[in-house]
């Protein structure tokens, strides 16, 4: 009996063991703070996380193609400011355009949208026509971003956005939050295109074999641009999002958001050998960081020791999973 | 003596004392010219307008240590009186000096290493950052007049950074001799950034900890906590934000009364004290090591003038 049920267990724990380090540590954060189990605390760690969750999707799709995109979190700073220039309330004197008539709401969010998606497709064009390596093509565009964020704007914050802009991110569709709902959208969004979509197909084949791809017939230049651009589409949309959250454009916005959006992704199980990852993997990668976060922030962890927690259990949590992979090879 | 000849021996000697004044020329290299720095500079620019044959030469190196080090050389070897200096990197100081050969150099707004201000020819302006936490403090422990225990939320800035500490330091230490126990309810750092200290405030909001204060070591995050708490229906004029810096924001915010006060750096007076210190030095009067310019708090009552 004894030898039937080993490996069965064995096999859920590697197939599920990224799902088990999220419940081991939701259940430790319920025993240790009262706090933790609370549907209001529940749906803050998803407002918290949603805009970082929005980037590790795009971010997890050019991980399986084999890629990697540093420049989220410079297109996040670069979509706050050009979204918050254009939706400045008309009686703040510092407006970034002093000029500009009255907008409709659509407008900043297109706009930022489009920076975004376009950015990431230069990304995209680059990589696939110049076959620069994407770690340099994206790490140019981390710059270049945050540069033109910052020329934009002279590094000062462009506040006083209008109400009707703020409920983007402030507001509420139903019990939910906006911004909450956003993000399960675009999970739901990236599943279908990964598994019911030829794009899907070609990310994984890409990602497995990139020759074979070709040989196959895939368009390989074509798809790696989709791919970036949809990388920098997600970005766009945290962006544009948290900006109205946070009620005021940064030029520092998004700091280090691609590290983490990283991270979440290949906590998630995504592997950066190319070909191997599912966006329930990324949803729990994100959810491990942010109710990390969460809890060091209730149980009032020291600033500095927060730093080493979380970075043995990033570690731990990837050694955890790897072991199903490693076990394949 | 006669009245006349008196007088003349009266106009010699100013003359004789205002010749080298008449003469002065200073030499300023700036880190950059933000919004900040521009108006040190203007203010510089301005108070040399009070002295009567002072020119000055005013030169932006560009965030370049290499520039600002030529710049240096080229007053130097115009013989310029006396140099301003704002740094754009402190480690460089030693150089700077070597390569101003004895000219006298007054540092401003970047503070170097206390050892290479001498007193002589070398000094600092500038204003305390402990100074900016003090007066979060003083304005703190008015409006809790009466109480014994603050519990408090305090959102840093870059840990390891000398303003951080400063501040952070500067409202702790004011309140405890103040007589009021603080407690913790959060502190942590959101790294200056609105957003951070955003959805820190949020999340600790929905445990229902009671608090009596947010105290923040910059702007940036005290409108992201105020953003958290306001959505969250909590009441400003009860649980007091304050913030540093007094960006235009922040005053905004501070008018409306979401922000009970902010502490402001004083651009101009660090100007005009540095041109001040440096034709001091230049005449080979006696200066101060430090020419301190204090902050200033900005509430409700005088934001208008900010």
């Amino acid at each position: 009996m004894a030898t039937l049920q080993t490996p069965l267990v064995q096999k859920i724990v590697n197939r599920y063991a990224i799902f088990i380090v999220l419940g081991a540590m939701g259940a430790s954060l319920t025993l240790l703070s009262p706090d933790f189990l609370t549907p209001g605390n529940l749906i803050n760690v998803l407002i918290a996380e949603s805009g970082r969750g929005m980037l590790a999707l795009g971010v997890g799709v050019v991980i399986m193609s084999r890629g990697i995109d540093l420049s989220i979190g410079s297109i996040v700073s670069l979509t706050s400011v050009v979204a918050a220039s254009l939706i400045q309330q008309h009686d703040y004197s510092a407006r970034i355009f002093k000029d500009l008539p009255l907008l409709p709401v659509y407008v900043p969010v297109i706009a930022g949208l489009v920076t975004g998606t376009l950015v990431g497709m230069v990304n995209g064009w680059l990589i696939a026509y110049t076959a620069i390596p994407a770690f340099i093509a994206t790490l140019g565009f981390m710059i270049i971003a945050r540069g033109m964020a910052l020329m934009l704007t002279n590094a000062y914050p462009v506040p006083m956005l209008r109400p009707e802009f703020k409920i983007l991110g402030q507001g509420n569709f139903g019990p939910m939050p906006i911004i909450v709902c956003v993000f399960i959208f675009m999970v739901i969004v990236t599943w279908v295109l990964l598994n019911h979509t030829r794009f899907g197909k070609n990310v994984y084949f890409i990602g497995g074999n990139i020759n074979a791809a070709r040989v196959s017939g895939v368009r390989v230049e074509r798809n790696l641009i989709y791919i970036y651009a949809f990388s920098g589409f997600c970005a766009a949309l945290a962006g544009v999002l948290i900006t109205a959250r946070a009620a005021s454009g940064i030029a520092t916005l998004g700091n280090n958001y691609e590290l983490d959006a990283i991270a979440a992704a290949t906590i998630g199980g995504t592997s950066h050998t190319g070909g191997i990852g599912t966006v329930g993997g990324i949803v729990a990668g994100i959810l491990i960081l942010g109710i990390l976060n969460n809890g060091l922030l209730l149980l009032g962890v020291s600033p500095y020791l927060q730093q080493i927690v979380k970075g043995v259990i990033i570690v731990f949590a990837v050694v955890f999973d790897m072991r199903k992979n490693a076990r394949k090879v | 003596m006669g009245k006349w000849s008196r007088r003349a021996l009266v106009l010699v000697a100013v003359c004789l004392i205002a010749a080298p004044v008449f003469a002065q020329k200073i030499g300023v290299t700036l880190y950059d010219r933000d919004q900040f720095i521009s108006s040190l500079e203007q203010a510089i620019l301005d108070a040399g307008k009070a002295f009567p044959g002072v020119t000055i030469d005013s030169q932006d190196a560009k965030q370049d240590v290499n520039q600002q080090l030529t710049q240096v050389d080229v007053f130097v070897t115009k013989k310029y009186n006396a140099i301003i200096v704002n740094l754009i990197n402190t480690d460089t100081v030693e150089t700077i000096l070597e390569r101003a050969k004895g000219t006298p150099t007054v540092f401003v707004n970047r503070r170097p290493r206390d050892a290479v201000i001498d007193g002589v020819k070398t000094a600092y302006v500038g204003s305390q950052e402990f100074d900016a936490g003090r007066m979060q403090g003083e304005f703190l422990a008015k409006f809790f007049q009466g109480k014994k225990e603050i519990r408090y939320v305090l959102f840093m800035g870059q840990l390891g950074l000398e303003n951080t500490n400063e501040r952070t330091r500067g409202v702790k230490e004011t309140l405890t001799k103040a007589g009021f126990t603080l407690t913790k309810v959060y502190e942590d750092t959101a790294e200056w950034d609105r957003f951070k200290a955003m959805n820190q405030m949020q999340q600790l909001l929905g445990t229902n900890r009671p608090f009596d204060v947010v105290i923040c070591n910059n702007d940036e995050m005290a409108l992201g906590a105020i953003e958290a708490m306001k959505s969250a229906g909590r009441d400003l004029k009860k649980v007091p934000v304050v913030g540093i810096d007094a960006t235009p924001p922040a005053k905004e915010a501070v008018k409306a009364g979401d922000m009970a006060m902010t502490v402001f750096q004083n651009a101009k007076a660090q100007g005009r004290v540095a041109l001040e210190i440096a034709l001091k030095a230049a005449k080979g009067q006696k200066i101060d090591k430090f020419g301190w310019v204090p902050f200033e708090p900005v509430t409700i009552d005088n934001v208008a003038k900010y």
